[in-house]
């Protein structure tokens, strides 16, 4: 046992933490009224207090490396047996640990943001500091009251801990959660400051300038995340996706969405100070929708693979939402004077209203999510009725949604700022239309011999026109995909090409320096649009799901079977055993079906660990290639028989979402890439000289840190672990024909343990049995909808998979369906109101002509020495 | 393997304490650092806050948005995305508000940099090297520089005293000590009256240029030949290092060069 009292000291930090973020909040409030010396000494407090989360985690960390059970929370996410890494991953392998990280990347982020903000944005300063201590005493008053990392146990102390869940040890856990939260606590730093803007009333362009890095950091450690969410999920979960609608997926999905609106709005603030109440509502939405997230996820309302340990800080972040909405509110109602725009919109044909667009389509989308997520919670409240909106539903609706999305990406860029003329415009699309008109055709006329046919057969998830639609849309969703992919293709190649060109032209240079120059000039657009690219390849990668082929057999040893271009062989099983768990492989050998070549040997495994016996981990083989990867589990093995069985699916176009996530992860680098005008802009001041240094070292850092985890995002190979109860369950189901499959997708295992799987997929005795009833009486005649209501009334509306379209129910797409509509209405609305209200006229201010003439003369000045770099 | 992870696990709980020591090391003293500056003890000297105005500083943010909305717009056109018709009337609504702007901060920096061109034609006046033409405005004028760069009257005249050491070689600060050292002996406008001479005139054209001069300003020629080698040189870093301020001057050399 330790000698030192760690529970003690632990919790003696906590509470000097939360002494010094008080301090240092009070400081600020001083040197708010513009005491210099206060906002000295409130920088060193926020250090101070960044220090003191660094020797609170060390602490716990300590405590993980020496066993010291004697705190719960050690107790019950370690084991002797783990290794040292995996001892270091516990720290936020559970809830209370994970707060404590949580505080630790924010300190890690403001220490970060304290020291850039070094001589620069003065008169924000006090407030951005104030808003992070703010955010800094949430965290510690959370973990002080009611979940805290220290606490010990009050009786007995255990001989060994429990051991973190199975499913938790592997690399990806190493990296995924800490990815994420620092996509999570990234966003606090830009929110400070469109804080400080609110409180101190500087709203123009300014803190929009202060926060683009930070925000642009934070958005892409998110992104990180989300992708490595999705391989986590592809390559450990063992279900054959990667994304699943899970209410945690959600939850870091609706900060990215708003968030991705936040970055492409600002721009027009910055640009021409329009849509500044705007800006700051969606930089306050997106800093909201993290902790709504976290709450979401972690109050347990709402049922999720996930499964955090449940516990009563949910309502502790009930009042910090409150307390958000009401400052936040209230601050831009205080202020909304000051956020009046100094430009309007020119013409509805202008970037600027394709900006609107896409925000108007992202927000869309996380409303749609929002509802959807929270709609088992608002039913239940409303009408005492649990529902499931399951996986199904998402997919159906968020397909249209995308496509409009990556349609606006590719129109976007060919729309030129302010305002865009017909003939121009029509030139602007002529190459694009081109591509996707190519690209359809192709589509239509190779694409089945491919085997990715233009049209998919789609079931419905609603037997009312609705669903007729959705279905009608998800069927043709291939082609327009690809169609759409085409067209921003088209159109990001045309923007390169065309500012090449200029370039070419202008300044003499040689295409590839032209390239060059024309990317260093505006970084942040053509990173952009290398990340628009990125998502292109991501869409493709998507749209390959319409194709997956899937078959599941139970095979004994030299037997084989067929799915898609593959034969696959059974070996046999090979058992191995390491002290902290037994492996049972399935070795399989692939064979191309037609040629006969032997491609290789795959081998899915279970994993029994000896902390949990009664959680068996699937381990997924997948061998991946261009077109398409092979997925193989093992559903189950009887060791006596040697029978194995195995479920093998074949998913074209998957390896295109990893490499669009790298494309997009270097697009968002090269963007935050200082431009050689910042650069320039600080070496005119030559006070502040050495900082250029440091800023490139912090850019240097950041950049190897982004380019280490694109490789990690790389390096996925054909192992994986895990599997909670619900990938126990998936296994063996054949699908006899489509009518079966459309009911048994819209009804979900009501046997009590497999988190409720769909029947179509879940492989349990008790879905086994009911699938045979419900075959049964569809042999008899019954219809899909006959089956669907009486299943409903048997085990109640959380058994049906898809909320039906009736009744409240259909409030769950009617309301943000409606919404957005309603929406866009406005925003036509808005456009045409603000177009017709004109530019206010701007005369020179009664100036005499040789004035102007010496101003006309500085201005094109400035402008060549802007175009010189 | 298994001996690194052995290895491993007896050496990180010593990783981790070391570190929760100087992090506990690094939180006292920047307590301590905070405390002392809260009582005022810590010099504030560093924290130049005081120095622009909020209006300038939204002014310079402001110019530096139009300004990249009016080159956006000028390789909008240039890539034949915006018509030539449009193109003229947003430049021209763009410009007048760029021109609102950069007049406003003229008119904020006029009294510091009348004062700047005062002391530093005070200065220059009592060197050897006067008459000087800094920027091509005659001492003593009280007009502002056209394109001297908006910055604060402290920052130009460290500018001002870099650009001296690099065009001089004369410390600033030891400058106005020989001044005062001088004062007696030197009458200022003597001093400039002896050094009218020693102007360049271009070999080919005739025209008088600056000192400093590379090239001629009118015909462009070379001047290196006349000038002295070291002269030249380091009328060059000067140029390179004094950048945006010394526009005007590049300007009219440019021109000529054209």
């Amino acid at each position: 046992m330790p000698i030192i009292d760690i529970p003690f000291y632990g919790n003696l930090v906590l509470c000097l933490i939360l002494v010094s973020a008080a301090y240092t909040l009070a400081m600020s409030f001083g040197a708010a009224r513009g005491r210099t010396h206060m906002l000295i000494s409130a920088r060193y407090g926020t250090y101070a207090t960044c220090a003191l989360v660094g020797l609170a985690v060390c602490l716990l960390a300590y405590a993980f490396q020496t066993h010291d059970f004697r705190i719960r929370y050690v107790a019950r996410y370690s084991d002797r047996s783990m290794t040292p890494w995996y001892l270091v991953a516990s720290l936020w392998g559970g809830q209370d640990g994970s707060l404590l990280w949580w505080a630790f990347l924010l300190s890690g982020y403001t220490a970060a943001a304290t020291r850039w903000l070094k001589g620069r944005y003065l008169e924000l300063q006090p407030f951005v500091l104030a808003t992070l201590m703010s955010i800094f005493i949430f965290f510690i008053v959370l973990m002080l009251f009611a979940a805290n990392p220290f606490q010990t146990y009050v009786s007995t102390i255990p001989a060994d801990g429990e051991g973190l869940n199975p499913l938790l040890q592997n690399y990806w856990m190493i990296i995924h959660p800490p990815s994420l939260y620092m996509g999570f606590v990234g966003w606090s730093v830009p929110f400070a400051f469109a804080i400080s803007a609110l409180a101190t009333g500087r709203l123009h362009e300014e803190w929009i300038r202060a926060a683009r890095l930070w925000a642009m950091i934070a958005w892409t450690f998110l992104s990180i995340g989300l992708m490595l969410g999705c391989l986590w999920s592809y390559e450990e979960l063992g279900w054959g996706g990667y994304w699943a609608w899970d209410p945690v997926e959600n939850a870091s999905f609706m900060p990215w969405l708003v968030g991705t609106a936040y970055l492409h709005s600002a721009m027009i603030q910055e640009r021409y100070g329009m849509m500044k109440v705007w800006n700051v509502f969606l930089m306050c939405l997106t800093f909201f929708m993290t902790i709504f997230g976290t709450f979401l996820t972690r109050s347990g309302m709402i049922a999720s693979v996930h499964s955090f340990a449940r516990s009563d800080i949910g309502i502790y972040f009930v009042y910090y939402m409150v307390f958000l909405i009401i400052g936040i509110f209230a601050l831009i109602f205080y202020r909304l004077p000051k956020l009046k725009a100094e430009h309007r919109i020119v013409s509805l044909v202008s970037r600027e209203f394709a900006f609107l667009l896409n925000n108007w389509v992202l927000l869309g989308m996380m409303v749609f999510v929002l509802v959807a997520t929270t709609f088992p919670l608002i039913s239940d409240f409303l009408r005492g009725e649990e529902v499931t909106v399951g996986p199904g539903f998402y997919n159906k609706w968020m397909v249209p949604f995308g496509i409009v999305l990556l349609f606006l990406a590719g129109i976007g860029p060919l729309i030129s700022w302010r305002k865009a003329t017909g003939k121009n415009l029509r030139r602007a699309l002529y190459v694009p239309t081109v591509f996707a008109i190519v690209m359809r055709i192709a589509h239509e006329l190779f694409g089945s011999a491919l085997g990715l046919p233009p049209v998919v057969a789609s079931d419905q998830i609603y037997d009312t026109f609705t669903g007729e639609l959705l279905a009608t849309v998800h069927a043709h969703a291939p082609v327009v995909s690809s169609t759409v992919c085409a067209f921003v293709v088209g159109s990001v190649a045309q923007e390169f090409w065309r500012g090449m060109k200029v370039r070419i032209r202008n300044k003499k240079e040689n295409p590839f320096k032209a390239l060059v120059g024309l990317v260093k000039r505006a970084r942040r657009r053509y990173g952009g649009y290398l990340v628009h690219l990125g998502v292109v390849f991501i869409y493709i990668g998507f749209t390959g799901a319409a194709y997956d082929q899937e078959r599941e057999a139970a095979l004994t040893v030299g037997a084989t079977m067929d799915v898609g271009d593959y034969r696959v062989r059974y070996d046999g099983p090979i058992s191995k055993a390491d002290p902290n768990k037994r492996m049972i492989f399935g070795k399989l050998t692939l064979f191309d079906r037609e040629s006969g070549d032997e491609l290789g040997v795959v081998t899915p495994a279970k994993f029994i660990y000896r902390t949990h016996p009664d959680m068996p981990t699937t381990e997924v083989a997948i061998r991946s290639r261009i077109g398409e990867d092979l997925y193989v589990i093992m559903s189950t093995i009887d060791p006596d028989t040697q029978r194995g069985t195995f479920r093998l699916i074949v998913r074209p176009l998957v390896p295109w979402i990893w490499f669009g996530g790298l494309l997009a992860l270097f697009g968002s680098l090269i963007s935050m890439w200082p431009t050689a005008r910042e650069v320039m802009e600080r070496a005119e001041q030559h006070a502040r000289n050495k900082q250029r240094r440091k800023d490139r070292g912090a850019a240097a850092t950041l950049g190897a840190l982004l380019i280490a985890s694109s490789f990690a995002l790389s390096g996925g190979t054909a192992h994986a672990q895990s599997d909670s109860s619900s990938t126990l369950h998936a296994g063996t189901v054949e699908i006899q024909n489509p009518t079966e499959r459309q009911l048994f997708s819209r009804l979900l295992c009501q046997c009590g343990d497999c988190a409720r799987l769909p029947m179509h997929t879940c492989g349990c005795s008790w879905a086994e049995d009911h699938r045979a009833e419900l075959r049964e009486r569809l042999e008899r005649g019954d219809t899909v909808q006959a089956i669907q209501s009486t299943w409903r009334a048997q085990y109640g509306p959380a058994a049906l998979a898809i909320p039906s379209d009736q009744g409240l129910d259909r409030a769950l797409w009617a309301v943000p369906v409606g919404g957005a509509l309603l929406a866009i209405g406005a925003i036509f609305w808005l456009g045409r109101r603000w177009r017709d209200g004109g530019d206010v006229s701007e005369t020179g201010s009664a100036s005499d002509a040789s004035d102007q003439d010496a101003l006309d003369d500085a201005l094109d000045d400035e402008l060549r020495r802007l175009e010189d770099l | 393997m298994g001996s690194f992870i052995r290895i491993l696990s007896i050496t990180l709980p010593w990783v981790f304490m070391p570190l929760a020591a100087a992090a506990l090391l690094f939180a006292l003293y920047y307590f301590w650092q905070s405390l002392r500056a809260a009582l005022g003890l810590v010099s504030t000297a560093d924290i130049p806050g005081v120095v622009e105005s909020e209006t300038r500083r939204v002014l310079i943010e402001k110019k530096k948005a139009l300004l990249e909305g009016l080159a956006d717009l000028k390789f909008e056109r240039d890539a034949g995305k915006i018509s030539d018709d449009d193109y003229e009337r947003l430049d021209a609504e763009l410009r007048v508000k760029a021109k609102r702007v950069l007049k406003l901060l003229d008119e904020d920096v006029r009294p510091f940099r009348r004062q700047a061109v005062a002391m530093i034609a005070e200065r220059l006046s009592s060197t050897s090297r006067a008459p000087y033409r800094v920027k091509g405005v005659p001492i003593g004028s009280e007009d502002p520089v056209d394109g001297l760069d908006p910055v604060e009257a402290p920052e130009i005249l460290r500018v001002f005293d870099d650009i001296m050491e690099q065009y001089f070689g004369v410390n600033a600060e030891q400058a106005s000590d020989e001044v005062s050292a001088d004062e007696v002996s030197a009458d200022a406008g003597k001093a400039s009256e002896s050094a009218e001479p020693d102007a360049l005139h271009c070999s080919s054209c005739g025209t008088r240029n600056d000192l400093d001069a590379e090239f001629c300003k009118k015909c462009g020629s070379a001047l290196g030949a006349q000038a002295d080698e070291s002269g030249a040189d380091a009328a060059a870093d000067g140029e390179a290092e004094a950048g945006d301020e010394a526009d005007a001057d590049a300007d009219a050399r440019d021109g000529g060069a054209a």
